[in-house]
């Protein structure tokens, strides 16, 4: 496993799996060939993600948001693939900016999101433009949210479509823990608390790919 | 034991279950059998606490202490188990997860990680699952018979002393259905557990003898018998079983 810690503004990467622990300013991410990316630390900064025409990039994020503001920014070049999995938990003020413009054809990108409330307030403003000229592209954004109370968070989708060659999908749910998995886990001699922690865990980690998890687990046991 | 006593249920303001009685005592067998929307899964729901269904009147208690003050993870720690007809699955929470958590939780875990994964090992082969259910997430993307086995897997880890099997038979083919009713036999030889079987396969019951067999008709029981009742359904139905005087069963 690869890890790094990012100090430079910007990063090359060609046919690599990245670890980031940490990166230090803004990062302008440019992917070429096939790359997976995990990232563990993000934290009021903004990451571009450049994709390179017939790249395919899987990135990942488990964050633990504290009074943040994260913004990511997707540009695709011709014939590229994206694969984001989001993944965290917020707490105090935190907001999340998702900005994806595409300008060309036969793209394919899928965003997912995916948050649990831990006492705080997240406003997530996802921006999908799908560009008129633009051809045979895939646009799909996917949130989903545990809360306990509705206004803790803010779900803000902002999709515009100018062609009619696109296959464009929004989705978001938001709701507390469902009761009968609760039941589910209690009926197995669970305490609630053991029960409502797990069910958390298992909504954020069954959002990333058994690699993110390793890593993950190697820095809880690291630190 | 397990006694329930004049219990009246109501879910959404309708009365589903009325004036009910039931008793099973220690390491007793009890089959529970009723047409299709009779309530017989809402005495399964109750006796686990489910929230959603409210018991308006009676009593239950559960070896002497009263079950209807406890929630659902009291009934558990009681040593209740229910299997339902199609159990929940729970992505990103693995059995093993769950299982070393209701064992810590319970104060029962004494065993190490590797002695804890090589019980799952050896379970796992028993009920012909493969040992990656171990760390599978819960039911999650399962076949119906590989939820049932799954649940079996619970069942042996967490040595429950009272089961309530909610047509655990429905949706298994033939060979499953075997290993399922076989696994249940051998668990009640080993562990001698009150068991409650709500059902209307044969089959099951074939391998998993019966002491009682009970009908669930009209909110509540009106008939019981030792197993030949069960045969009586199974041969005439429920139509033609219900003229049949519950004294003559009895007696």
């Amino acid at each position: 496993m690869h890890k790094i810690k990012v100090e430079q503004k910007s990063l090359n990467v060609k046919e690599e799996e990245l670890y980031i622990t940490d990166f230090l300013e803004d990062l302008e991410l440019e992917v070429s060939g096939t790359v997976y990316c995990a990232i563990q630390n993000f934290h009021n900064q903004s990451i571009k993600i450049l994709l390179e025409e017939n790249s395919h990039l899987t990135i990942e994020f488990l964050l633990d948001l504290e009074n943040t503001k994260n913004k990511i920014t997707i540009e695709n070049q011709e014939n590229s693939k994206l694969d984001m999995h989001y993944a965290c938990t917020y707490k105090g003020t935190n907001e999340l900016v998702i900005e994806n413009v595409i300008t060309t054809s036969h793209n394919e990108n899928k965003i997912q999101v995916r948050a649990v409330e831990n006492d705080g307030t997240l406003t997530i403003l996802a921006t999908g433009e799908i560009q008129e000229n633009t051809k045979e592209n895939t646009y799909l954004e996917d949130i989903k949210a545990i809360t306990t109370h509705e206004n803790s968070i803010k779900i803000m989708p902002d999709l515009k479509v100018a062609t009619n060659s696109v296959l464009a999908n929004h989705n978001a749910t938001i709701g507390p823990i469902e009761e009968n998995l609760l039941f589910y886990l209690e009926s197995k001699g669970l305490a609630k608390e053991s029960a409502t922690s797990l069910i958390k865990e298992g909504f954020l980690k069954s959002n990333l790919q058994e690699k993110m998890l390793k890593f993950i687990g190697g820095e809880r046991d690291e630190s | 034991m397990l006694q329930i006593k004049n219990l009246t249920v109501k879910v959404f303001d309708k009365i589903i279950i009325e004036d009910f009685n039931l008793e099973i005592k220690e390491g007793e067998i009890h089959a529970l059998m009723g047409q299709n929307g009779a309530g017989k899964s809402t005495i399964a729901k109750v006796l686990m606490r489910d929230k959603n269904y409210e018991v308006v009147s009676g009593t239950i208690t559960l070896n002497g202490e009263d079950l209807l003050r406890m929630n659902t993870t009291e009934v558990a720690r009681n040593g209740a188990f229910l299997v339902s007809q199609n159990p929940v699955e729970i992505p990103g929470v693995s059995n093993a997860e769950m299982l070393r958590t209701s064992l810590n939780d319970q104060g029962k875990n004494e065993l190490n990680i590797l002695e804890f994964n090589k019980k799952l090992t050896r379970l796992c082969e028993k009920l012909e699952i493969p040992t990656s259910f171990i760390h599978r997430d819960i039911n999650y993307n399962m076949s119906g018979g590989e939820k049932k086995k799954n649940e079996l897997l619970h069942m042996w880890m967490l040595t429950p002393s009272f089961l309530i099997l909610d047509e655990i038979d429905s949706g298994l083919d033939v060979d499953a259905l075997k290993l399922v009713g076989n696994s249940i036999q051998e668990y009640i030889t080993n562990y001698h557990p009150m068991v409650l079987i709500i059902t209307h396969q044969k089959t099951l019951l074939d391998i998993v003898k019966p002491d009682r067999v009970h009908i669930l008709n009209h909110k509540q029981i009106t008939q019981s018998g030792d197993a030949s009742l069960a045969e009586k359904i199974f041969k005439e139905g429920f139509s033609g079983a219900s003229i049949i005087d519950r004294r003559d069963i009895d007696a």
